[in-house]
């Protein structure tokens, strides 16, 4: 009791002096638009810093799993390139200007998972190259997420945990089309909804990006089917993915740009051509 | 008059000036002096941590009331308050701050303007730094925070300069 009084008697003139100065500051960042504003960018400042230093702690000690994982994957993508190189003639040279994708590696700052509109923060932002709209796959190259919002440094990914995300996917066996989403919840599964009733299904078949995804590159693997079953108008047939992507220990991710889907995207804005019809080419008679 | 009172006039007068006539002046947009501070740098040595803290809640809630700034003085005039004794100590290499009861003066702090210099600094940093909260316009903050706190320095010397033998009179 005594040590508890001694302890009181040290700290009590420090933690009033900490009250007060925490009050007015509380007071003065509420008094006026813009200290509130200026106060909240400041809070934001640190608490990425913070974000970040934790982070690439955890990233040391996961360095050996990383490795691993990357090791496979070079393993993997090396025996791809030597099965496309085999199939290409001797003096053919495939240059870096005429891929269609664009690949940067970034590290996850900080990627909340117990909101329903979950983001990750990465590390690289606009002096990086990252876009919006670019897409987030994690370091085996499986669908995470695409990019929202980017700033000079940092960048913010629509985490596929988050209930506005929504994409366009397809059986890779039977190639049927479907709408993956979210629905809130566990962090590991994902709905994968409206596929038709002549699919062939079965569990385990892997689910991955369509051609034409405005989201991930072709063939991206989103997920497993888990479970299925008939809707209730048995029209269409809903199922569980199991996430390809362990988004709650992610810490490395790939980012990848698509020429191809920038072009799908600047065509989409293009105002629609206007044909002359029928009654145009009487008028000019 | 007791010294007690004769300390409460000279904080009198000081806020008066700061208020009715620093406040209103309008020199320079570089230069905006906060004289007040003298209040703090005069207290007496003896003065607790606990009183020096009141002491610069009241000063900076004061100023605020005054100047219609919600709790910005306080902000700064606090940690001055209470980071008084470490800066007698490592500024001024002064430790004898519970054994001395009188107003701190060139005679009893060795190296009195190092502590007077550290408490306007420090006071102006944090007002002007929290006054702004942006690192745009980095330029005009340090060029107003360097003609402020030279101002504040001369004030303050002046104030000292009045003021320190009236107070310390026996």
């Amino acid at each position: 009791m005594h040590k508890l009084i001694y302890f009181f008697k040290q700290i009590y003139i420090p933690a009033i002096f900490i009250i007060i100065e925490v009050v007015a500051l509380f007071f003065y960042a509420t008094s006026t638009p813009y200290s509130q504003s200026r106060l909240l960018s400041f809070n934001h400042y640190i608490t990425g810093w913070s974000d970040n230093i934790f982070s690439q702690m955890s990233g040391y000690f996961n360095l050996r799993k990383d490795n691993i994982v990357l090791t496979e994957r070079i393993a993997e993508l090396e025996n791809r390139l030597n099965a496309y190189k085999s199939q290409l003639p001797e003096d053919v040279e495939i240059g870096v200007d005429l891929q269609s994708h664009q690949y940067i590696t970034g590290k996850v700052v900080s990627n909340s998972l117990n909101r329903t509109q979950n983001y990750i923060v990465i590390d690289k932002g606009l002096n990086d190259d990252v876009r919006i709209g670019m897409s987030v796959l994690s370091p085996e190259g499986y669908a995470v997420g695409y990019i929202t919002n980017c700033s000079q440094n940092f960048s913010i990914a629509l985490s596929i945990l988050n209930t506005s995300f929504n994409v366009s996917s397809r059986l890779s066996k039977d190639r049927s089309m479907g709408l993956v989403s979210w629905g809130g919840g566990d962090p590991y599964t994902v709905k994968f909804t409206d596929v038709s009733k002549y699919a062939q299904i079965a569990i385990g078949d892997s689910v991955e990006a369509i051609d034409f995804s405005e989201y991930f590159p072709s063939g991206t693997v989103i997920g497993t089917v888990e479970s299925m079953e008939m809707n209730d108008e048995q029209t269409m047939y809903n199922c569980t993915l199991r996430l390809s992507a362990d988004i709650t220990r992610i810490d490395n991710v790939i980012l990848v740009d698509s020429r191809d889907i920038d072009e799908v995207r600047h065509l989409k804005t293009e105002p629609t051509p206007q044909y002359p019809t029928m009654d145009d080419t009487d008028g000019d008679n | 008059m007791t010294k007690r009172s004769e300390y409460i006039l000279f904080i009198i007068i000081v806020l008066a000036v700061q208020l009715f006539l620093l406040n209103n002046l309008t020199f320079s947009t570089y230069i905006a002096p906060l004289a007040y501070i003298v209040c703090l740098i005069l207290t007496p040595l003896g003065t607790s941590p606990l009183r020096m803290i009141f002491n610069g809640l009241l000063l900076g809630l004061a100023m605020d009331i005054t100047m219609g700034t919600v709790g910005l003085n306080v902000i700064a005039t606090l940690p001055v308050a209470y980071f008084r004794r470490p800066i007698l100590h490592f500024a001024a290499s002064y430790t004898d701050v519970d054994n001395e009861m009188g107003v701190p003066t060139s005679r009893r702090i060795g190296r009195f303007n190092n502590y007077v210099v550290a408490m306007v600094v420090l006071h102006s940093l944090l007002f002007f730094g929290f006054e702004c909260m942006t690192t745009a316009n980095i330029g005009f903050i340090a060029l107003r925070f360097l003609c402020s706190t030279a101002a504040t320095l001369a004030l303050t010397y002046l104030f000292i300069a009045i003021f320190t033998p009236k107070l310390t009179r026996r």
